[in-house]
């Protein structure tokens, strides 16, 4: 079974219809999830830089006290410079308590790619203010601290930040789509297998085929009606063949004497001279009950039947496995042999038929009549080549027997004006 | 003997002093802007000064001929500083450092420092000596004025003895500059 049948075109397969939702939804939730972790992240940096700031400041003016009280400029630009050395800090501003400033440092830019302006950028969007700090000394205020903070930290998250969500999201997307798939399969291949039961049962009209377990409930509820219904199909199917054919067999049978009847003899007597042609011999016998109608007037339509089915058994006996023995008419049945290897074995039957009805037949009234028959023989392709022709023969010659004196046979002369015209 | 000994110790702290002790504006220094500058150091290291018998206000005896100091409450008021009662001492009385609780040394003769020096030791009086880029004698502080600007220096033996505790964060700042070669 191939993994993704060949879709009918302009109908999405349910495998890709079931991915990509599923690839819509991870999408989603891996977004929304990034999104809201690095919102928070950045929220809780911020407030955490502000802190950081208002922290570094007061870190400032502790240290720079000394140095402002004695108006020390060097000093104050020693101490800012080894404090604020690795914080994320931009400026820093010391001004005294008349609002003089008394120093200004200022981080060195790095301005490649447009680092700085982004800082910039960042900076003012995180510290609209700067961090202001008073300085004092002996409870008194000597001077302000005001500090600005850097861009950096937070251009930093966010580069990690992007960079980590775009890292994630690839094994992410690439775990979410496997799972997909194998969730659409674990889905799609008992389908498959479904529909792969119902194509050979209706291709090929085999019913034995059941579909196997399947571990999602719905779609095992599904094979198990499935199965029943092909249980189903099954049994009507067997059903059927059956009942075609007892109608065949009623069509091509006698009920009485459960032999062939005229239309089915007719039939296979066609079917084989035509399919014959001029290879083989075939015999023909045409068979005439004598005074049948007196034994019927006499003892009954009861024996009459009982007579014609002990006659039907010992014709039958009489014969070999591949021919046919009818019954064509009331008292009439016509035999044919075939193939034949002379004309001598049709002779040979024939007298054997006239010899089996010197046997009394026993009634269940207890009369024992006896019964005699006129065969006509016509063979083929001797007397005739169709079917027609050669049951005209036989009919004709089975006449001449009767006229001749009953309980005989009789051969079709070889010559008739019919088949010379 | 002891005198010599405190004084090589000195020596050696002052020497760095003279070269880089704090500052300001070299260059364009006035009078009064060294005064200020004094005014603002005396503040100052009274400000991280804490006594021990910790009393608010602090009594400020000026020894000697000083023409920086005069007018010290003006500039301690215009600097922001706590504004302390100013007493000019006579040199002649004897225990004539009695209720004070800084004593500025002005332009004093050898002899008359001794007295003065005699007469605090032991007591908890900060001293702070105009002039005197060497701090080679008792002072616990020391100016020098060089190149129109002012310069602090200290004497970390005097300090330890005084019994007052001097926040570290002068000593620090005074020290660093005093490190410098």
């Amino acid at each position: 079974m191939s993994p993704m049948p060949p879709a009918t075109p302009g109908k999405m397969p349910l495998g890709l219809v079931l991915h990509r939702a599923n690839m819509r939804l991870a999408l989603l939730a891996l977004t929304m999830a990034g999104t809201s972790i690095f919102l928070v992240g950045l929220i809780a940096l911020r407030v955490y830089m502000i802190d950081n700031l208002v922290l570094s400041a007061h870190g400032v003016a502790y240290g720079v006290e000394a140095a402002v009280v004695f108006n020390d400029r060097e000093a104050i630009d020693e101490s800012i410079a080894k404090m604020v050395a690795n914080r994320p800090i931009s400026s820093v501003r010391i001004f005294d308590r008349d609002g003089n400033e008394l120093a200004h440092w200022r981080r060195p830019e790095d301005d490649s790619w447009g680092r700085a302006k982004v800082e910039r950028l960042l900076a003012d969007m995180l510290f609209p203010a700067p961090a202001t700090v008073q300085i004092e000394h002996d409870g008194r205020a000597v001077g302000t601290v005001r500090l600005y903070g850097s861009g950096q930290d937070m251009l930093i998250y966010l580069l990690i930040g992007i960079g980590c969500g775009v890292f994630c999201l690839l094994p992410s997307g690439l775990i979410a789509s496997r799972f997909s798939r194998q969730a659409s399969k674990e889905i799609i291949e008992p389908l498959q297998h479904l529909a792969a039961v119902a194509a050979k049962a209706r291709r090929e009209r085999q019913f034995g085929h059941r579909a196997t377990p399947m571990a999602i409930a719905e779609l095992d509820a599904l094979r198990d009606d499935f199965n029943a219904l092909l249980e189903e199909l099954a049994t009507w199917q067997t059903q059927m063949v059956s009942h075609n054919a007892s109608l065949t067999h009623q069509a091509n049978h006698d009920p009485l004497t459960e032999l062939a009847n005229r239309a089915y003899f007719d039939a296979r007597l066609a079917a084989e001279l035509s399919d014959r042609g001029c290879a083989a011999r075939a015999a023909l016998f045409f068979i005439d009950t004598d005074h049948f109608k007196d034994i019927n007037d006499e003892l009954g339509h009861e024996a009459g039947d009982a007579v014609l089915r002990t006659i039907a058994r010992r014709l039958r006996s009489q014969v070999r496995e591949g021919d046919l023995v009818a019954r064509i008419g009331g008292d009439e049945f016509a035999v044919l042999l075939t193939p034949l290897a002379n004309i001598s074995q049709a002779s040979r039957i024939a007298a054997g038929m006239l010899d089996t009805m010197k046997e009394p037949i026993a009634l269940p009234t207890g009369k024992s009549p006896t019964v005699s028959f006129s065969i006509g023989i016509a063979f083929y392709p001797d007397h005739a080549r169709d079917s027609a022709s050669l049951m005209k023969k036989a009919d004709e010659a089975m006449y001449q027997s009767k006229r001749a004196g009953r309980g005989t046979y009789l051969v079709a002369s070889a010559a008739t004006p019919s088949e010379k015209s | 003997m002891r005198l010599s000994l405190i004084s090589s110790a000195l020596l050696l702290v002052g020497g760095g002093a003279i070269a880089g002790a704090p500052r300001v504006e070299p260059s364009d220094a006035t009078h009064a802007d060294i005064g200020t500058q004094i005014v603002r150091f005396v503040s100052g290291v009274a400000g991280y000064a804490r006594w021990p018998n910790s009393s608010d206000t602090h009594r400020l005896c000026v020894a000697g001929e000083s023409a920086y100091l005069r007018d010290a409450p003006a500039r301690l008021s215009r600097i922001g500083g706590r504004v302390w009662p100013v007493r000019e001492i006579a040199l002649d009385e004897v225990d004539a450092t009695a209720g004070c609780d800084l004593l500025y040394l002005g332009t004093l003769s050898v002899a008359q420092k001794r007295k003065l020096f005699a007469e605090t030791g032991g007591r908890p009086i900060l001293t702070i000596s105009e002039d005197n880029p060497e701090c080679a004698d008792a002072s616990m502080f020391c100016l020098a004025i060089r190149d129109g600007g002012v310069s602090l220096l200290t004497n970390l033996d005097s300090i330890s003895r005084s019994g007052i505790r001097i926040n570290p964060k002068v000593l620090q700042l005074v020290r660093r500059k005093q490190a410098l070669p």
